[in-house]
Formats: structure tokens, C-alpha cells, sequence
């Protein structure tokens, strides 16, 4: 048990020296948390988005983000929790550029907003995928973090909760709405109609 | 965090249609990440050395500031020369000192990394006052001032980053004339692509004429025409804004604003039933910003237009 302890102690000061080094710019150190966390945010990024266009420029702006503001880190919550986090920020940044982009296209071009027209349709499996992402485009942020932690990433209340910042009832209201809204932009029957 | 954990909540999802859309979300396999830790790393760099370059800034504003409220309040201990504008001039060369200071420290810490560069890039300075390039790493150089050739030879292992008051650029071969004034890039042979401070990416070509960022002049006549097609597109003259774009396009390739100048060509070709250039400017677009997040939009409105031949720029091809 004393070795238990030593090792879970030795563990942590490793994980604070790698934090520290990364923080100070280590390459070595940066390349550890990268490699260690690469995918779990590149999935993150993929369902919160439905676009794979845009992995690489997000996955990118949520580690400079998240090694740029290292010395915040308190370190009381796990680096994966924090990530996570930063990463629902930047895709939220992704989701209002995309909007204001297309409006500004559409204005360019005197025409309406495609209705349809998806980050993924070109999945031939998947159109349906594209009306999904289409009408997660249109739900307000909170609403659609919810349901795509909840529902997408699979996380449990609780772990949603945390990811948010808001408490467990409040990410529960938000994904029944935002199911909701979303049964009724793609033409589906909502589950409490069923 | 594992999402594969047991849990006791509520379903997420009630509506099985909707689950099964969901699901399905899930299972789209991820695709291969294609960028680094280097990349990230170069990224961070970038992002600390731009945020210390504002806090000196916001510094010297602070100290200017404070002068000119001394100033203000001691005007005629100033005209007496009393050793009131000693003690300004004193305030004025801390500031100077503390930020050449904290270049300094930047500078040391870029050289304890990588000091030396790689073989097969040269460095030559082209005017006298010409301040040394900092050697970052073996491939990546810091210009402070003046006016640079950067070489690196064909057949190269890697490209080199150099990097610039706005930004960096990649150049994976050939060569470019780099002022740190405006800042200007000029590729005169190869391939190279410049990513602004801002983030966003311009594909040099070569040219004789410099690009140049968005405050220098050369890039303000962009900017004219960008804001001429925004008023003709106002007044609905649609065939008025492409022109304009065009124009645009064909002066200004490396501008901030061709980004979204082609695009807006794209969709206004399109729409006014050109399809054959709206084939060549999206597919312009897809060529110049591979990794733009609007992408597969941008491929579906290809795949809307069908098959053509080979364009040329903008032009379609003979």
C-alpha cells in the first residue's frame, strides 16, 4: 500500500513536471500532451461539427489555446476535463464564423440561405448526417453543446454538467429542448409525441 | 471522462429516429489528423511572442501617456529646463530598456533551443542596416528588421519557417525577398504560403510585385476594390461587383481580402449562370485554402456545377 501511495505520488509530480515544462515551452513536454490527447479532441471537434475540413484548424487552436493558458490551469480538475472544455469553446467561436460567413455569402450572391447543403453531405451514407449538423447549426450555443456532449459524446449528466459549467438540471432541460427543436427541423417525431 | 462509463441518467436522446441519426453520427470514422506536434508547437510560439509584443506595446503607450500628463501639468518647469524633461527622457529610456530587455530574454530563449540553422538554407541581408536573422531552429528564422533573400535549395529536406511582424511564412522551396517593413514577402521562385497573424493563409505566388499585410498601401487599393464591389452589389449591379473582384483578384492575388473576394466571385458567377468560371474561382478557392473550414461547402457547389476542362486561374481552360 506504501508503494501504492509513493507511486500515485510520484505519478502526479511527473504530470505537474510535464505541465511545467510545457508551459515553459518545452517542445518535448508539448509534444507529450499532444500526443497523448490528439485524438480525444479531434473527435470531439468531429461530432460537435459534423465538418472534417475543419479538425486540423481546431484541434490546433484548442492545444496553442490550451498550453498558452497553462499557468490557469488549476490542476484540481483533469487536463482531459480542461481540454474538453476549451474545446467546446472553440468550436462555439467555429459554429458563429460559419453562420456569419454564409450569411455574408448569401447577401454576396442575392440568394436565401441553403436550407440544406451540409458539412458532411458528401458522405453518400449519410445525408441525413448533413440535415442533422444543419439543424444543430441553427440552435442557439447552449442548447447545442448540450445535446451534442449528452447525445454525440455520449457524457453522462454529470460530466456534461462539468464541461459547462451549469448545473446537472439545467444540461438536462437544454438537451430535451434542443431534441425538440431538432425533431422538428427534420421532420420527426419528438420522443415525449411518440 | 470516458463516455463508455456506466451511467443511470436519463436517455439523451427520447426519439428513436432521431437516436438512430445520432448514432450514426458517432460511428463516422475520424480522419487522419494532419497536423502536429511541431506545428503546434511553432503555433504556441507564434501566439506568446505576439502577446508579448503587446504588452510592450501597451507599456510604451502607458509611459507615453504618462509624459505627456506631465507634461501637461508641468509646462513651465519644461520651458525652464529644470530637469523635468531629464527625468521624461529617463522614463522613456527605462521603457526602451525594458523592452529591448524583454527582446533580448525572447531572443536568448529562441537561440538556447535551435542555434543553428540547416544546410541547405541561406540567409542573405540585402541593405547595410539590415539587423542578423535570430536562428530559432534549424528551420526556423525570426527577422527583426530590414530587408532579407531566403534561399532554400530544390531538393531540401524540409521547408524553413521565417517569421515576420505579422505572422510567418512557409517556404518549402525556392526563394523570397523579406522586408520587415509593412511586412512585405515577395516569392521570386518556388512555393511558399504566408500565415498571417491573424491566422488566416495566403498562397504567395510568384511575382515581381511584393504582397503585402493589410496595413501596408499596397493592400488598401484591395481593400478599395473589395469595399467598390460591396457598394455595387448594394446597388444591385451584380455583373459591376465581378468585375470588380476580378480586377481584384488579378492585382491583388496575396491580399487579406482575396480570401473572400473569390468566394464571393464563385457564388456571384454561379448565380448570374457562368458556371464554367464559377468552376475555376471555387476551384481557385479549394486550391489556394485546402484547409478552409468552409471546404465542403465549397465542393459541393463544385459537384453542383459537374465536370469541366482544366481552368487556368480564373480562366477556363481552351
Amino acid at each position: 500500500m506504501a508503494m501504492t501511495v509513493r507511486d500515485e505520488s510520484r505519478g502526479k509530480s511527473s504530470a505537474r513536471a510535464l505541465l511545467l515544462a510545457a508551459q515553459r515551452g518545452d517542445a518535448a513536454a508539448q509534444a507529450e500532451i499532444f500526443d497523448a490527447h490528439k485524438v480525444q479532441v479531434a473527435r470531439q471537434v468531429h461530432r460537435m461539427t459534423g465538418d472534417a475540413g475543419a479538425i486540423d484548424d481546431l484541434v490546433q487552436e484548442v492545444f496553442i489555446a490550451a498550453f498558452s493558458a497553462l499557468p490557469t490551469f488549476r490542476g484540481d480538475a483533469q487536463l482531459q476535463t480542461w481540454l474538453h472544455t476549451i474545446t467546446v469553446n472553440k468550436v462555439r467561436n467555429w459554429w458563429d464564423s460559419r453562420k456569419r460567413r454564409r450569411a455574408r455569402e448569401a447577401r454576396a450572391a442575392h440568394e436565401p440561405l441553403p436550407t440544406s447543403g451540409t458539412p458532411e453531405d458528401h458522405v453518400a451514407s449519410g445525408e441525413h448526417l448533413g440535415r442533422l449538423y444543419e439543424a444543430l447549426g441553427e440552435l442557439p450555443d447552449a442548447l447545442r453543446e448540450a445535446f451534442t456532449l449528452r447525445a454525440i459524446e455520449r457524457m453522462s449528466l454529470k460530466e456534461a454538467s462539468a464541461i459547462l459549467d451549469a448545473p446537472v438540471s439545467t444540461v438536462s432541460y437544454r438537451t430535451r429542448r434542443a431534441e425538440k427543436l431538432l425533431c422538428e427541423a427534420l421532420g420527426i417525431p419528438w420522443g415525449e409525441e411518440q | 471522462m470516458s463516455p463508455s462509463s456506466e451511467r443511470r441518467d436519463e436517455p439523451a436522446v427520447l426519439s428513436e429516429e432521431l437516436g438512430r441519426i445520432v448514432d450514426e453520427a458517432r460511428l463516422v470514422p475520424l480522419p487522419e489528423l494532419g497536423v502536429g506536434a511541431a506545428q503546434i508547437h511553432r503555433g504556441w510560439w507564434e501566439h506568446r511572442a505576439r502577446r508579448r509584443r503587446n504588452v510592450a506595446f501597451v507599456g510604451l503607450l502607458a509611459a507615453a501617456g504618462l509624459a505627456a500628463l506631465f507634461f501637461g501639468l508641468q509646462p513651465r518647469a519644461w520651458q525652464r529646463g529644470d530637469g523635468s524633461s531629464e527625468l521624461v527622457n529617463a522614463a522613456h529610456t527605462a521603457a526602451r530598456a525594458e523592452s529591448s530587455a524583454q527582446i533580448e530574454r525572447d531572443r536568448g530563449e529562441q537561440v538556447e533551443q535551435e542555434p543553428m540553422l540547416a544546410a541547405d538554407i541561406s540567409i542573405v541581408k540585402k541593405t547595410e542596416a539590415t539587423t542578423d536573422a535570430v536562428v530559432i531552429g534549424p528551420r526556423e528564422v525570426l527577422l527583426t528588421a530590414g530587408s532579407y533573400e531566403i534561399t532554400i535549395t530544390e531538393h531540401a529536406a524540409a521547408g524553413v519557417v521565417v517569421r515576420l511582424p505579422d505572422g510567418h511564412v512557409e517556404l518549402v522551396r525556392g526563394v523570397i525577398l523579406a522586408e520587415t517593413d509593412g511586412p512585405t514577402v515577395t516569392l521570386l521562385r518556388g512555393e511558399a504560403e504566408w500565415i498571417h497573424g491573424d491566422g488566416s493563409e495566403t498562397k504567395l505566388v510568384p511575382s515581381t510585385q511584393a504582397a503585402r499585410t493589410p496595413q501596408a498601401g499596397g493592400q488598401s487599393s484591395a481593400q478599395s476594390l473589395a469595399e467598390r464591389a460591396d457598394e455595387l452589389l448594394a446597388r444591385g449591379d451584380r455583373d459591376g461587383a465581378i468585375g470588380v473582384l476580378e480586377r481584384l483578384l488579378r492585382k491583388h492575388p496575396n491580399a487579406a481580402s482575396a480570401r473572400g473576394a473569390t468566394l464571393d466571385l464563385a457564388r456571384l458567377l454561379k448565380a448570374s449562370g457562368r458556371r464554367e468560371r464559377a468552376r475555376c474561382a471555387y476551384s481557385l478557392y479549394l486550391s489556394r485554402w485546402p484547409y478552409s473550414q468552409l471546404r465542403s461547402d465549397v465542393e459541393k457547389a463544385l459537384r453542383e456545377l459537374g465536370e469541366g476542362p482544366d481552368c487556368d486561374g480564373l480562366d477556363p481552360g481552351k
